[in-house]
């Protein structure tokens, strides 16, 4: 075996989903694995600088973090989500993940792509792995090997993350505040601006739609109409389950600009799932522009609407 | 969508409904679907949100709608917000839904209205494949007609004229051997358009976004342009093609054919996402192997795939070195600034021409 190799994972897009599960993959194989630092003001300029100026926000995010690893790993990981769930229904990536190792090749052509299309509709997942390990020079039974250890780690890092809806609602007397995002957004600090922060500052306790049990989501998905974007179907499941939970008192979107499926699912959630509740709910539409004062304004005053309604109903 | 109207109309008109079309797409059409449409959400949305206001007005009892079934472009969505939409606002209407999911429903349809019997309905269903198919091919002929025609007419406009003619000829005419005739009158009248003697106009393959390249409306006619401005345009889809490749997956180019197209496009893309970007890449990369001057790509602001795409198409013009232009549009572009740009992208292959930078390969 050749000197150790490393990977490098930018940490953007689909590292939030599946990061505990590539990292457990890389190092059972003995791969070095390296993510870039969280992202920064300087990340997104020199993502922005390249991508077009059309495309969504966390796409630029993680193409400055591709930049920021190019000279420090051998080979850079960019996954290809096109379809993640074949059962019961085809459950797709969005075109911005299905497109994206061809994009990133288009746009900084000297990176060393490493590239995994998880494409369940053609062949199982495991033998992707496989492949990937035959990519790093390793035998097909070491990526077998790998991958299994690797995805009972995910399952149990990802189970202890999540709890029922309920159980998560606060037990003091504070209002709870559901908050809906793709997990690109509301875990990237910088991209929300502290959402999390701003929010318990103003007195509140607020659910991340990522943490809620997979029963919940379950639940919430057979109640309504089913998109086929994997992620977005998921997001619409929380949304219904913060609906349906007497806890939750008010729910927050976050979108980015540029946000093909966002602008589909805001409809969903506005004109099916909340259409007959009286749910108050605050949509912030994020991008490389957004000051933290505007976002911080529209915060407080949802806030206090959702608190005057709690307190004119009690 | 373009001149899909005409087929789509006779199809169903034969199937055994009135059709009520919207009027063709204006800038009212526009913004009463840009008033009631999710802000963010791509043009064709809001223009054929627009449309359904203009049908309904017309007195449509039915709306069907299109999209539906596993996309990963919004296009899949489409139906299902609109309805949502339209039915907030109060408007009453039946819906169908087509797509390949509903085919049953639309099957159930049928047969209810024709007194419950299934020949009939098959009948009624060749009949009007068949007459449609012959009306859609013409249209596609009289408009490949036009673009060959407008670079070397000397009076402007005879070409663009004679089309529309044509075009409602075709519309009013029902029967195939009508249309037959009609076939030779077209022929030779095209013929007898007086020339100027142009030898090697520019030329410039189309691609994008379906209905931004169909849909003179909302790329501002820009092929009808080209043509008026000396230059040899030809789109990599037309109404007829969209049409029948959608339908039952015929691909009507006998030259170069979607297949082939995807099948180019691998290496640089390698699942088509929706909104044809994998068969815009294979036009492109046919575009440059064929020498053509230069690709004008169309697309709809912020469509997912096609943005998602750009950088592709822009890695292929710099390695095969044939310029390219990508106009995005949306409910705010205008006709003046979109002509300057086009303008000054033919001044660009003009010149290279005359520096004869422009190598064969």
């Amino acid at each position: 075996m050749c000197a150790k190799q490393s990977v490098g994972i930018p940490k953007a897009l689909s590292y939030y989903y599946f990061y505990p599960l590539w990292c457990a993959f890389f190092t059972h194989l003995g791969v070095d694995v390296k993510t870039s630092s969280t992202t920064n003001r300087r990340t997104l300029e020199s993502g922005c600088s390249v991508v077009p100026s059309e495309a969504c926000l966390p796409l630029k995010c993680y193409v400055g973090h591709v930049l920021s690893l190019i000279n420090e790993v051998d080979f850079i990981f960019v996954p290809r989500l096109v379809c993640l769930e074949k059962n019961p229904r085809v459950k797709l990536g969005c075109p911005k993940l299905i497109g994206l190792p061809d994009m990133v090749k288009a746009l900084i052509p000297r990176a060393n792509l490493l590239s995994l299309d998880v494409d369940c509709r053609t062949e199982l997942e495991a033998k992707t792995y496989t492949r990937l390990a035959h990519a790093l020079g390793y035998t097909s039974a070491e990526g077998k090997r790998a991958y299994d250890y690797a995805k009972e780690e995910f399952k149990r890092i990802v189970a202890s993350e999540k709890n029922p809806c309920a159980a998560n609602a606060s037990k003091d007397n504070i209002i709870t505040i559901g908050v809906l995002g793709h997990a690109y957004v509301l875990h990237d600090n910088y991209l929300n601006m502290n959402v999390w922060t701003k929010l318990s500052d103003l007195g509140c306790h607020a659910i991340d739609c990522h943490h809620l049990s997979d029963s919940d989501i379950e639940n919430g998905v057979k109640k309504i109409k089913p998109v086929t974007w994997y992620f977005e179907d998921r997001l619409l499941g929380a949304a219904v389950t913060f609906r349906d939970v007497d806890a939750v008192s008010g729910i927050v979107y976050l979108v980015s600009f540029g946000c093909g499926a966002g602008s589909i699912t805001n409809e969903i959630i506005e004109l099916e799932i909340l259409q007959h509740s009286s749910m108050p709910f605050l949509r912030i539409i994020l991008d490389e522009y957004s000051g933290e004062t505007g976002l911080m304004t529209r915060l407080e005053s949802f806030v206090d609407m959702v608190q005057l309604k709690a307190r004119v109903l009690v | 969508m373009g001149t899909v109207n005409i087929a789509l109309k006779t199809f169903i008109e034969n199937l055994g409904y009135e059709v009520a079309l919207g009027p063709k797409p204006t800038a009212r059409t526009l913004n009463i679907g840009v008033k009631y449409s999710p802000e963010m959400v791509c043009l064709p949305f809001k223009i054929t949100l627009g449309d359904m206001f203009g049908a309904l007005e017309n007195g449509a009892e039915m709306l069907l709608f299109i999209g539906s079934g596993d996309w990963s472009c919004r296009y899949g969505y489409y139906g299902r917000i609109q309805c949502s939409i339209l039915q907030k606002l109060g408007y009453e209407f039946k819906t169908l839904f087509i797509g390949s999911q509903n085919l049953k429903s639309i099957a159930s349809n049928l047969f209810t209205m024709h007194n419950r019997s299934w020949t009939s309905v098959i009948k009624r269903f060749v009949y009007a494949f068949y007459i449609t198919y012959h009306k859609s091919k013409l249209v596609d002929v009289v408009e490949e007609y036009a673009r060959e025609t407008r670079p070397y007419e000397i009076n402007k406009g005879t070409a663009s004229n004679l089309m529309q003619k044509y075009l409602s000829a075709i519309e009013g005419e029902n029967s195939v051997a009508q249309l037959r005739i009609l076939r030779t009158d077209i022929e030779n009248d095209f013929s007898q358009i007086e020339r100027n003697g142009t030898q090697a106009p520019l030329r410039i393959q189309l691609v994008g976004e379906s209905y931004c390249v169909i849909e003179p409306f909302i790329n501002f006619n820009v092929i009808e342009y080209l043509g008026n401005n000396g230059v040899l345009v030809k789109p990599f889809l037309t109404s007829h093609r969209w049409l029948y490749y959608h339908s039952i997956r015929k691909d009507e180019d006998k030259d170069f054919s979607k297949k082939r197209a995807k099948k180019l496009a691998q290496q640089y893309w390698a699942y088509g996402t929706g909104g044809e970007d994998q068969v815009s890449i294979g036009y492109t990369l046919h575009a440059a192997h064929e020498a053509y001057d230069g690709i004008i790509h169309l697309m709809p602001f912020c469509c997912m795939p096609e943005t998602a795409a750009l950088p592709a198409f822009e890695s292929i013009s710099k390695k095969h070195d044939i310029p390219f232009l990508n106009i995005s549009l949306d409910e705010h572009t205008g006709t003046e600034g979109l002509y300057t740009r086009v303008e000054a992208f033919l001044d660009l292959l003009q010149w290279r021409r005359k520096k004869n930078l422009y190598v064969r390969r």
